[in-house]
């Protein structure tokens, strides 16, 4: 299992140069020049071609990427000239972490709500309960993540006031540490900072793993062993809990794990909304700036991360499932 | 059965206790300790006002640092970091420095300082986006360590009022070219503590403030990109101020609520038509003239801005020294905008005017980020086409679409011009024939003298005449259609007391202000 693991890490090394080139190659193909974007309206074309000179674009592309890649491999993705000469691997290091809580507790939400309501759907089918919540979900799915972020603004920071309408709290590692030394205060602005932001980008996610389950479920509930289990006597709960859902749940692993990072690029919408200092908010502004520097940077962080999920998802598969090795 | 709905239970309870747990969290920042919360669009790219090109890099800025002058609610400079000035000769400014003012490092304020800020934005490999402001400058010499003379090429009226730029330390700019970028130290009633990326950026008073220090605790910038949801949060109370850009949208429900004092003002921007005049059929003044009486502008102010922008009539703004009422473009009148393409030599043959077999087609462009800018181009196309012009509407994002403007592959394209503190500002670079931002290619030799002569002309009443001449043929020839003179909305909580709204959207005057106990 361990080589494996290192095997595929390797393996995740030319599928980071290639996204890199690709990521790469597609900013410079779009249109708007970094240096007109950074000098603005009143520059004037000679200034804009002295920046460029300056910020080395008007060098072959071959030659920026070699440069890129060069230093990239030793750990160094540039700085940023929009973030006032910032290092790209600190303003990824500074928002990632802000993404990730939000990103986990959407998955949270969505695993803790989705596979209950899912269950409950297929063992109840046709009840009222799995009619409700499957037109929820198809509510849900339809509904657009900025406009559900709005809704929930309105309701529970204008009207109830019961949470703030934006931005981040402490960074929960800070507030579980402050909790710890007897002080509840930060994590409990955090976690009221984090709902609204979580439910928003959990909500599809929600809806996607309920009905996955729900099918899963159904499609198990017809087996020949959970019958046989049934017959044996054991009460529901076992037959649903330990045996259904058990083999049901193994292709939901898959949904969680690319949701995760669905939930990553999904993040961007609801960090706007909710002013949440993430790698959305970067990626976006950056994009918007023609930062390349840290639209490169981002992108590369994104598919690290992704890949990792990949891997803790292919692991955890066979966990689950004894009858998958990997050699 | 009984398990996930025991999670989902305690998921929600656990998400209400959090929300009322948090519910201290808020007085933490609150009324005793009087920090003022302001709600900004985006994060400040530079926190050196070299450098500063975004508005939220102004606000900021212009807190923490002060400039030689300090433009008023008139846009007329006073003084700042000068205490006086003179020209003895029409190319010479003399300034008189204030004594006894400290960095926020408490480094003593010279006129080394004032050298070096106007000598750095001037060097050859500058990144100032706003050098060409002083590249009329051509010397800048310390008379002695309170007074600093500029020297500027041919006589230069509008230098002044771009003299508000921060003066920076020497000895940290010198040193670490790059540090003043994320951690400015300035002169200013505000001095920098922290900056969160994205999020926010903290200001504490200062107490040896050379105005007099400011009456609340600090001030907190904080980085809210959507307008509906700045809007929501000053209603809760988590913003103390939010100011322009504003969806209009907004406006209504924030002028409802008791608890907030709304201010509309006429801001220092325009939002126009860039015709380019040298394309078929635009290099024909009577098809731009047309185009102009086909704008509805009163339509688009009153439906589209909800009255936060006004119409247009001119390129003189109406809150500034140059206006004048007689200087007027085109009325919307559609059965002119007929009679002068007929004019022109255009028939109409079914829906669509023709001339030579060639139909009258325009392509009409904007940007994507801003929803109204995207609505009035779809509400000039139908507009148009009505009256027998085929039009194509092209949005792409700010880049791709500022660059083709900039290169003139554009025909009409809708934008804007900000801070316009002086006329020249407006019209010497975008009109005087191959001029930096005549991206239109509009080139008239009478409108080139005028241009030159508004600029080296020092006395007001002389300038305010040229301008008007200028802007009046500029109405007549139609290179440009303005739309909108640009509003400025200032939402605060009424229990901020003494903030003066300023038409450039500057935060200056919040020195002065009192955030009272709610």
């Amino acid at each position: 299992m361990a080589w494996y693991i290192v095997r595929r890490l390797v393996q995740m090394l030319p599928v980071l140069a290639g996204i890199s080139l690709l990521v790469f190659g597609l900013l410079h193909l779009i249109p708007g020049d970094p240096a007109a974007v950074f000098l603005g309206q009143q520059a004037t074309s000679e200034d804009i071609a002295r920046l460029r000179h300056a910020m080395r674009l008007d060098r072959p592309i071959w030659e920026q990427f070699g440069e890129y890649l060069w230093r990239a491999a030793q750990g160094d993705l540039g700085t940023s000239n929009f973030q006032g000469g910032q290092q790209v691997t600190a303003l990824i290091g500074a928002h990632l972490p802000a993404t990730a809580e939000l990103a986990v507790a959407a998955a949270v939400l969505a695993v803790a709500v989705g596979i209950p309501v899912g269950v409950v759907s297929a063992v109840r089918r046709g009840s009222l309960v799995d009619v409700i919540s499957m037109a929820a979900a198809q509510i849900g799915v339809s509904m657009p993540v900025f406009w559900l972020g709005i809704l929930l603004i309105l309701l529970f920071a204008l009207e109830l006031r019961w949470l703030p309408t934006f931005g981040r709290g402490d960074p929960m590692g800070a507030a579980v540490a402050a909790l710890l030394r007897g002080d509840g205060r930060p994590l409990g602005g955090s976690l009221r900072h984090l709902v609204m932001p979580a439910v928003t980008l959990g909500a599809g996610a929600v809806v996607l793993i309920a009905r996955m389950v729900r099918s899963a479920m159904l499609e198990v509930l017809g087996h020949d062993y959970v019958r046989t289990a049934r017959s044996k006597g054991l009460p529901d709960r076992v037959v649903i809990y330990r045996h259904a859902l058990r083999t049901a749940v193994l292709p939901v692993i898959t949904i969680v794990g690319l949701q995760v990072g669905a939930l990553l690029g999904g993040a961007v919408v609801t960090e706007t909304v909710f002013a949440w200092p993430g790698i959305g908010q970067l990626l976006v502004n950056a994009i918007g700036q023609r930062d390349f520097p840290v639209v490169q940077g981002t992108v590369l962080a994104i598919a690290v991360v992704f890949a990792c999920i990949n891997l803790i998802v292919d692991v955890a598969y066979a966990w689950l499932d004894p009858r998958i090795r990997y050699g | 059965m009984r398990r996930p709905c025991r999670t989902m239970l305690v998921m929600i309870t656990v998400s209400l206790l959090a929300a009322f747990l948090g519910t201290t969290d808020r007085a933490t920042g609150g009324p005793a300790a009087a920090l003022v919360r302001v709600g900004l669009d985006v994060d400040a790219g530079s926190a050196d006002p070299r450098y500063a090109r975004d508005t939220s890099a102004f606000r900021l800025v212009e807190l923490v640092y002060d400039g030689l002058v300090y433009l008023d609610n008139k846009v007329t400079p006073e003084p700042g970091l000068a205490v006086s000035w003179e020209n003895p000769t029409p190319t010479t400014w003399v300034f008189r420095l204030r004594h006894g003012v400290t960095f926020h490092d408490g480094t003593p304020f010279t006129a080394d300082d004032v050298v070096y800020t106007f000598e750095s934005i001037l060097a050859p490999d500058s990144k100032a986006p706003y050098r060409a402001l002083y590249t009329p400058i051509s010397t800048v010499e310390k008379l002695d360590a309170y007074t600093v003379r500029l020297t500027t090429k041919t006589p230069y009226a509008p230098l002044l009022s771009y003299l508000d730029i921060g003066i920076v330390p020497k000895h940290i700019a010198e040193r670490d070219p790059a540090s003043l970028a994320a951690h400015p130290v300035g002169t200013g009633p505000f001095m920098f503590v922290s900056w969160d990326r994205q999020s926010k950026i903290v200001l504490d008073a200062n107490p040896r403030y050379w105005g007099g220090a400011p009456k609340m605790r600090g001030v907190v910038l904080d980085i809210v990109p959507d307008n509906t949801a700045r809007a929501a949060a000053v209603q809760a109370g988590d913003l103390d101020l939010i100011h322009s850009p504003l969806s209009p949208q907004d406006l209504p429900a924030l002028s409802r609520a008791a608890d907030l004092s709304v201010t509309k003002m006429t801001g220092l921007g325009i939002t126009y038509l860039n015709m380019n005049t040298s394309v078929w059929p635009l290099d024909d003044m009577r098809v731009r003239r047309a185009l102009a009486y086909l704008t509805d502008r009163k339509t688009i102010a009153s439906k589209i801005y909800q009255g936060m922008d006004q119409p247009a009539t001119s390129l003189l703004l109406p809150g500034s020294w140059a206006y004048g009422r007689g200087v007027r473009q085109p009325d919307y009148d559609p059965a002119r905008a007929r009679a002068l393409l007929q004019e022109a030599g255009f028939t109409l043959r079914g829906d669509v005017y023709q001339k030579d077999g060639r139909a009258l087609s325009i392509v009409l462009s904007t940007h994507s980020e801003d929803p109204n800018r995207v609505q009035a181009v779809e509400f000039l196309q139908n507009e148009w086409q009505r009256n027998g012009i085929q039009v194509k509407v092209t949005t792409t994002e700010w880049p791709t679409f500022s660059g083709g403007v900039q290169a003139s592959k554009h025909q009409v394209a809708l934008l804007g011009w900000l801070y316009l503190v002086d006329p020249d500002r407006l019209l010497y670079n975008q009109f005087v024939s191959n001029g930096s931002q005549n991206w239109e290619r509009y080139s008239n030799p009478k409108v080139d003298a005028l241009l030159e002569r508004g600029r080296t002309t020092l006395d007001r009443a002389a300038r305010t005449k040229i301008y008007q001449e200028a802007a009046a043929i500029l109405a007549q020839e139609q290179p440009y259609d303005v739309l909108l003179y640009q509003g400025y909305v200032v939402v605060h909580t009424r229990r901020l007391h003494g903030f003066v709204p300023n038409p450039t959207g500057s935060l200056k005057s919040l020195r002065g202000a009192v955030l009272a106990a709610p």
